[in-house]
């Protein structure tokens, strides 16, 4: 098997994997990090979008061959501390429900965003596309995404309720 | 007596019956089960835990498939211990029928099912803390109130804090809950209030939570080749040479006993391997031959064709007749337009694919499931493998997704005949594909 280096969230890594193993399977099974989502292994589903240097891609299509020297950002490094402006938004506009593809939701949402600081609804529906979400909670993405961009250009938080969280995060 | 409450003479029942030894009843705790030793939480039921860091555990007993219950039930029984809900932590309650009673996610009933119960058990632990404050200020109770984790005498508005009051309340037992005293629905704080997933920080962050997520040291991973037709056995299935591949530990023929029927273990390979990529890997060399069975001749096709057939056939019977339909049709002006509809079976598609991770070891099971009906998955997989069901412990995850399709739990029994082949941890994974052929589809038409 070949040894392949590449960055992942900031950190150098090396793996020993099959050749034609995609980044979605290195990630969660080798190097475990669960963030990225499988949910159909052809890109279809947007589940399991990382950043490829730097622009969104479907880590189900990047071979183990093709990594070597990449930049992959995933969702657990999209911030140090999980206070990116569209993480800030999902949370204040309670936009998961079964929450499955949504990892995937924020790293084409964040591309969009460096791309464009301030989308239109046009922007955002082109940009997210190929994320589906079964639940259909599209209309909150959309409107997070704009929450979003206010956050980056400066609004402040809101301090709402519900701040209470689940014991699944210590 | 109904299986939605336990009142204390059945909990006592219960208690005899087991021998006495359940500290953690379905939702009572025995006077002075925690009682001589140094107390640093007070547990007055399965789903309530108050530490005296002030963070008041709730646990969640049905699974999450994004309905919201995980937020909704802790919620109920936040409302009636009346506590501050940012000092709320929610833990999801694995499956355990004597504690919990009903777990299961389906029909759109969590809410009128266990919105009296779960506000008995906050209910309940809201009494003993008060009564807990009465007995410390030597008044009755009667005179006592609560606002949230504080307990006030109303005539000297003298103030104990929930966190202060743990050690007594250990000691005090718990009410019968279909004593309890209700809030009034307008003294409601947190009901009625807007409040986020509780797991949304999590999901946000990639933190694992998801069945598919589950890792156990150990573990190796599994993949399941069934016929594309339902229910077919395996002739014969080149399992030799599939072992040999790269990073594959075991590859093997299973066979259904029947239990269960189509939504049982059917037929089929497993795979199992270092790694999920080489069982898939490895899956495409796989060449299985499959026995006739009844559904063989089955296709789209053929359902499509015999549909259109039938629906040439004169009417059997007439649902409903409004008017007189053909006198309508003869009146001039009118133009008949005549068109045939169809849809084909549809799969529920959740996004995350079907999954359980398994360790079978010295006759217990050890199951972790997105499932939506634990309860069943537990009877099917003990019945199938004959396992006694005591001997089999199911934590329930996170489901990324449901819809009706985590109803069944085919891949649960599936994972589980895996693990008691092979003796090590061992998690199941459907591909996609899997997903969409083994599904129990909403009828065609």
């Amino acid at each position: 098997m070949p040894r392949v280096t590449f960055s992942v969230n900031g950190r150098s890594r090396t793996v020993d994997v099959p050749g034609d193993m995609p980044l979605l399977w290195i990630l969660r099974d080798t190097l475990d990090l669960k963030g990225t989502k499988y949910g159909c292994g052809i890109a279809a589903c947007g589940a399991c979008t990382v950043h490829f240097n730097g622009a969104p891609a479907r880590s189900c299509q990047l071979p183990a061959s093709m990594l070597s020297g990449a930049r992959i950002t995933t969702i657990e490094g999209l911030s140090p501390d999980g206070t990116h402006a569209l993480q800030q938004a999902w949370e204040e506009l309670d936009v998961p429900q079964c929450g499955y593809c949504q990892a995937g939701q924020i790293m084409s949402a964040a591309g969009l965003l460096s791309r464009k600081p301030d989308p239109t609804d046009a922007d955002i529906d082109s940009a997210m596309s190929g994320n589906i979400c079964r639940c259909a909670t599209y209309n909150r993405i959309r409107a997070a995404i704009h929450r979003a961009a206010d956050i980056k250009a400066g609004a402040s938080i809101p301090a709402g309720s519900g701040s209470s969280r689940s014991g699944e995060e210590s | 007596m109904t299986r939605s409450t336990l009142d204390r003479r059945e909990f006592l029942r219960v208690s005899s019956i087991i021998g006495g030894g359940l500290l953690f009843s379905a939702y009572l705790r025995p006077a002075g089960a925690l009682g001589a030793t140094a107390v640093s939480s007070f547990e007055p039921n399965a789903f309530i835990r108050l530490t005296p860091d002030g963070i008041v555990s709730i646990i969640s007993k049905n699974p999450e498939i994004g309905q919201g219950v995980k937020t909704m039930l802790p919620m109920l029984i936040a409302e009636e211990l009346d506590v501050d809900w940012k000092f709320v932590r929610v833990e999801q309650g694995d499956l355990d029928s004597k504690k919990f009673e009903n777990q299961w996610a389906g029909g759109s009933t969590a809410t009128p099912y266990n919105w009296l119960p779960m506000r008995r058990v906050g209910a309940a632990g809201r009494q003993v803390l008060l009564h807990a404050a009465a007995q410390t200020w030597k008044v009755p109770a009667e005179e006592c109130t609560t606002k949230p984790g504080v307990v006030v005498h109303n005539h000297t508005q003298r103030q104990l804090k929930y966190t202060e009051l743990l050690e007594v309340a250990a000691t005090l037992p718990a009410p019968p809950l279909d004593s309890v005293r209700l809030k009034e629905p307008s003294d409601f704080r947190i009901i009625g209030s807007k409040v986020r997933g509780v797991d949304n920080h999590a999901i946000v962050t990639g933190k694992p939570l998801f069945g598919i997520d589950i890792v156990v040291p150990g573990m190796l991973y599994a993949t399941y080749e069934k016929a594309r037709v339902f229910g077919a056995e395996v002739a014969t299935a080149n399992v030799d040479e599939v072992r040999a591949l790269p990073g594959v530990r075991h590859a093997f023929v299973i066979n259904s006993n029947g239990v269960g029927g189509l939504s049982g273990l059917l037929g089929g390979v497993a795979i199992v391997a270092d790694s999920w990529w080489h069982a898939v890997s490895a899956r495409k060399r796989l060449r299985v031959s499959w026995k006739q069975h009844p559904t063989s001749a089955e296709s789209t096709s053929s359902h499509a064709a015999r549909a259109l057939e039938l629906s040439r056939e004169p009417a059997q019977r007439s649902i409903r007749t409004d008017g007189n339909v053909e006198q309508a049709m003869r009146q001039p002006g009118v133009r008949i337009v005549e068109a045939s509809y169809s849809y084909p079976f549809i799969p529920h598609a959740p996004l995350e694919p079907q999954n359980t991770t398994a360790h079978f070891t010295d006759g217990k099971l050890e199951l972790w499931s997105a499932t939506q009906t634990p309860q069943s998955g537990r009877t099917l997989v003990a019945r199938t493998l004959e396992i006694p069901e005591e001997n089999i412990t199911i934590h329930i995850t996170r489901s990324g997704g449901g819809f009706g399709r985590r109803l069944s739990n085919d891949y649960m029994v599936e994972a589980a005949a895996i693990a008691k082949r092979i003796g090590v941890p061992v998690k199941l994974l459907w591909t996609r594909e899997d997903d969409m052929r083994h599904d129990f589809y909403r009828p065609a038409g």
